[in-house]
């Protein structure tokens, strides 16, 4: 008998709506609502043999002892397989699942399986500990994802091996997992080709990330009155690197004042970049960054002010996200400060 | 990566780059060509009268390239459907 635990929030465990969200956790000891599907799922062959329910706000407002209130509620029978929700796109019903999914797998050693809408803000904090059953964005996808949340289990329990997020329906981890192939890269690239150049489907193995198309900014209109920034990923710094900027796999950015300056000297700068050889930059950095030019049209009045500072990070080996998060920073402080335009100069 | 921020929060940015397929595969969205990877905006072949006017030339390509309305992804799109 597949015995099972179900986690229902107070709206799909038919207590109230959100007026009573701030109710304290309770156990029943049968399926409620969605739980009869469970049910009907594994008609002879197991059942929800408890449920637990709790109030969204009281499980996330209430820090580390609400839920773990809420989780010791769990152990108290022996059990074989947790599900959580599913959650669809309710954020705190996600914080909700994805935490005691993840408190179930991690110290009870248990198949724990919930369900949300790819969107619901609780899927980045858990895709990466727990099996997330992607679902619609409300409760109309409902007789879908129930069944594959249990098929998952099911699998998990038994110790199959899980197959990728398109076969089993759960949001990718972002885990790469190493397979031997019987065919060469080469060979598997070239079949790839083939379909694409015949207009066939193929499957990428690793999904090309980066590709979100920006809206061109409005150009600057009088360039006479602007003010312009300069950034860079090909690392310079002053000699010495006194912040310790990264010289690879960059977490974080840097500013240096050069306002005074009327180009950089290479006995004042240095480039930490690990990707290409900056024996060229050394001896002269104004090939990274054309602070020699820019204060020589600066003077002539083809801008109007250059910004006291640039911008500088090390773009190699640095992941998508930093790059974003680094670029997103560094925009913040373009925008506050006014900067008309930037060059971003690259190795 | 860090223009498309930059262009994301409503400033133009422009980047000089030598990698030109990986900008255009990235989609950035304002692209001057570099000279070298070792040496983006410089070349240590010329003279150094020479060089400066190579960077002058590259810098105010770069600015140039900030006032002038960038070519949405749409556009680029229609363009490379029509090739």
């Amino acid at each position: 008998m597949i015995r099972v635990i179900h986690y229902l929030n107070q709206f799909f465990g038919q207590i109230g709506g959100e007026e009573k969200a701030g109710i304290g956790p309770k156990i029943t000891n049968s399926a409620v609502g969605p739980g009869m599907l469970i049910d009907r799922l594994l008609e002879g062959r197991g059942k929800v043999i408890a449920t637990v329910i709790c109030g969204d706000n009281y499980f996330t407002e209430n820090g580390e002892e609400g839920a773990e209130e809420v989780f010791l509620l769990i152990p108290r029978q022996e059990f074989d397989i947790f599900i959580a929700g599913p959650a669809f796109n309710a954020g705190r019903y996600g914080l909700a699942c994805g935490e005691l999914c993840k408190r179930v797998t991690e110290r009870l050693g248990l198949p724990a399986v919930t369900g949300m809408f790819p969107e619901n803000p609780a899927v980045e904090l858990y895709k990466k500990s727990v099996y997330i059953i992607g679902t619609t964005g409300n409760a109309a996808g409902m007789s879908k994802a129930i069944p594959r949340m249990v098929n998952l289990a099911l699998k998990l329990l038994r110790g199959e091996p899980v197959g990728k997020p398109e076969q089993e329906g759960y949001i990718p981890q972002g885990i790469k997992k190493n397979v031997l192939s019987d065919k060469l890269a080469s060979e598997r690239a070239i079949e790839v080709l083939f379909k694409k150049l015949r207009g066939e489907p193929f499957e990428t193995e690793i999904p090309f990330r980066g590709l979100d198309l920006v809206p061109p900014a409005p150009p600057i209109e009088r360039l006479e009155e602007a003010t312009i920034a300069l950034v860079t990923e090909g690392g310079l710094v002053p000699k010495g690197n006194p912040d310790g900027l990264e010289s690879a796999r960059a977490t974080r950015y840097a500013r240096y004042l050069v306002k005074d300056l009327e180009m950089l000297g290479s006995d004042g700068f240095q480039s930490i970049h690990r990707g290409f050889d900056t024996t060229f930059i050394n001896e002269d950095p104004n090939r990274l960054i054309p602070l020699d030019a820019l204060r020589r049209m600066e003077r002539d009045g083809a801008f109007k002010r250059l910004f006291p500072h640039f911008f500088v990070t090390t773009g190699v080996a640095t992941t998508i996200d930093n790059a974003k998060k680094i670029g997103k920073k560094i925009a913040t402080e373009l925008v506050s400060a006014g900067v008309s335009g930037a060059i971003v100069t690259s190795t | 990566m860090l223009e498309k921020e930059i262009e994301r929060a409503g400033i133009p940015a422009v980047l000089v780059t030598t990698l030109l397929p990986t900008a255009r595969m990235l989609r950035a969205n304002r692209v001057v060509p570099g000279i070298g990877i070792t040496n983006p905006l410089g070349d240590p072949r010329l003279s150094p009268a020479e060089e400066k006017a190579v960077r002058k030339n590259i810098t105010a390509s770069a600015l140039e390239a900030l006032t002038r309305k960038a070519q949405g992804d749409d556009e680029r799109a229609a363009q490379d459907a029509r090739r």
